[in-house]
């Protein structure tokens, strides 16, 4: 640039320390003052007007030097004053041009015919094209958008007086691609506070759009995944079992129209065929009622635990009884949880408990405690107790640890309490050793998970 | 008592049910009936209405006094069936029972949503069919008054 030299050329002028422009200038005074007296005057030769001894002479020569000292003096001071000033400009311009051309978003300035004034280097960037290409054009000539020529045009609305204006707008760049984008408009104002144009800022909202596209078709992926499990527990709950009816039906219809004619091996194997099916059908009811937890999201309510407890062990009555269980329990806490969920939860606990006891009548005592994450609840009881090496397999589904004919079952009751449990963000295990009794803990978060 | 007992005229229900082996154990139980009856079988729910409607080679069939309805249907859903009966002035009337094999709460809800009779599902066991079944007959059959057109 012209400019750049001629500032430089000036600054080496002002560089001379003002002392010897003031000596030198003294210096070419005094000899430009001999020359006049010895040359005009004709007052003697120039040696002597150089070395005078005139006191007057000598009194006119140090004021007029020392007048030229102060005012030169004074002019540099103006000078070095101006000089800061403008340096000090410059270089906030130049911060403030390398904040504007490194802002995150995109930025130009624009006057009142739509012109543009000033474009940053990541809008520059953004359309393909460079600074000197988009600046003295019309903005719409450089950065064409979806709002470009209609009444909401975030610029038009700006000169009608709003005072900010941001909107979504599909812009295009040079290559014709599209970026979308959050533009915003706001008043480019004067000293005097006129309004002089718009400063619009281009946020690119690609990646932004591109993880929503995502995010929307996961939830997709997510909901068809969902709805095909659905219809697999509906095909589990009814196409599964209706050739499961067929044979279990038609077997006892067999025995029932030819009981005279079968003999005991036959009655026998249609026992098993018929319990088979029996066995099948409550796997079949089992694996629906657990792929039915979670399904239901439903708001946690406040539940008293001491009520969900004492709904467990009534539905429990007769096993209780039969068994001459006790279960006791220290004070409960009042929880927020889905109360259905929390009796079974509950209630499979305590038939576990009843249902592997001892020699002995089942004793089964439930309490919690308080920490600070939430609370652990525990359920103890004085049964056959279980090898630690089994106290993860236990949880899985189907997973049993006794014979059909020690103990019956299909093996969910666990599996279901731990997708109850984790369903509220908790972790449930076992405590045991082989036939020293079992506690089961399971903790229920606050708030969030609690492991 | 019901007149319908006295009545010489033999009770007419429907069964509308796609399963052979389901429509023939049901016959099976309803044969031992105490109560006279003619059971019609229709095999999907276009059949059923055909039949309601009394259309084509069902012109001369007569309206049933009860429908035994399954849900799972090919060609025309068995819930489709049961809202086009509760939506039809002539048909609203008949008591629908659903015999179904479903157990699904969304099943039940439908139904009786549907303005179903009532629901039932089919147990494994012959013996406690064997129950149902003579429970359907001794409740709408017998207990119950019908509207006879």
């Amino acid at each position: 640039m012209p400019g750049k030299n001629k500032s430089t050329n000036r600054i080496s002028i002002r560089n001379v320390p003002i002392l010897l422009v003031g000596i030198g200038g003294g210096i070419f005074y005094w000899f430009l003052e001999s020359v006049i007296h010895a040359f005009i005057f004709g007052e003697g030769d120039l040696i002597r007007q150089i070395f005078t001894s005139d006191p007057h002479e000598i009194w006119v020569r140090s004021l007029v030097i020392s007048i030229i000292i102060i005012f030169g003096g004074y002019a540099q001071f103006v000078i070095n004053r101006r000089k800061q000033d403008e340096e000090r400009i410059k270089r906030i311009n130049a911060e403030l041009d390398q904040i504007f051309n490194t802002a995150a978003d995109g930025m130009r300035v624009i006057d009142k015919d739509f012109n543009v004034l000033r474009i940053n280097k990541t809008l520059a960037d953004l359309i393909g094209i460079t600074k000197d290409e988009a600046v003295g054009k019309k903005c719409y000539e450089t950065f064409r958008g979806s709002l470009c020529h209609i009444a909401d045009c975030p610029l038009t609305k700006i000169f009608s007086g709003l005072e900010r204006v941001e909107c979504d707008s599909e812009k295009e760049r040079r290559d014709c691609t599209k970026i979308p984008c959050i533009a915003t408009a706001t008043p480019f104002r004067g000293p005097d506070g006129q309004l002089l144009g718009i400063v619009e800022d281009f946020k690119d909202i690609t990646e932004r759009i591109e993880a929503e596209k995502k995010l929307a078709q996961r939830a997709q992926e997510l909901a068809r995944s969902n709805s095909e499990l659905q219809q697999f527990a509906y095909v589990a709950s009814h196409d599964l079992q209706e050739p499961l009816r067929m044979v279990a039906s038609y077997v006892q219809l067999l025995e029932r129209r030819y009981k005279d004619k079968l003999d005991a091996d036959a009655h026998d194997f249609i026992n098993y065929a018929v319990d088979g099916t029996k066995r099948m059908q409550s796997l079949i009811n089992d694996l629906l009622a657990y792929s039915r937890i979670g399904r239901q999201s439903k708001d946690f309510e406040s539940i008293e635990c001491t009520a969900v407890l004492n709904q467990a062990m009534a539905n429990l009555q007769a096993m209780i009884k039969e068994t001459k269980a006790v279960i006791t329990h220290n004070s409960l806490p009042t929880i927020k949880a889905d109360s259905s969920q929390l009796v079974q939860l509950f209630q499979n606990l305590i038939s576990n408990a009843v249902k592997f006891h001892g020699h002995e009548p089942p004793r089964i005592h439930v309490s919690a405690e308080q920490k600070e994450a939430g609370w652990v609840f525990s359920v103890q009881d004085n049964g056959i107790g279980i090898a630690p090496e089994y106290g993860n397999r236990i949880f899985v589904i189907f997973q049993r640890l006794h014979g059909q004919s020690e103990y019956s079952g299909t093996g969910i009751g666990l599996a279901i309490c731990k997708k109850i449990v984790e369903g509220r963000g908790g972790r449930i295990w076992v405590e045991s050793e082989s036939g020293k009794g079992a506690t089961f803990y399971f903790t229920i978060p606050n708030k969030g998970v609690m492991y | 008592m019901n007149s319908l007992i006295n009545s010489i005229h033999p009770i007419e229900i429907l069964l509308v049910e796609d399963n052979p082996g389901d429509v023939r154990l049901t016959m099976e139980v309803f044969k031992e009936a105490k109560i006279h009856n003619n059971l019609h079988v229709a095999v999907d729910g276009i059949e059923a209405m055909t039949f309601l409607h009394r259309e084509g080679k069902y012109s001369k069939a007569s309206r049933p006094d009860l429908i035994l309805l399954d849900l799972n249907l090919p060609k025309k859903d068995g819930r489709e069936v049961l809202a086009e009966i509760k939506n039809d002035p002539l048909l609203r009337s008949i008591p629908v029972v659903v015999l179904t094999t479903s157990k699904a709460e969304e099943d039940i809800f439908k139904s009786y949503d549907l303005h179903v009779n009532c629901y039932i599902t089919k147990p494994v066991d012959l013996d406690q069919f064997i129950e149902i079944v003579k429970g359907i007959e001794d409740f709408w059959l017998t207990i119950v008054k019908l509207p006879r057109s």
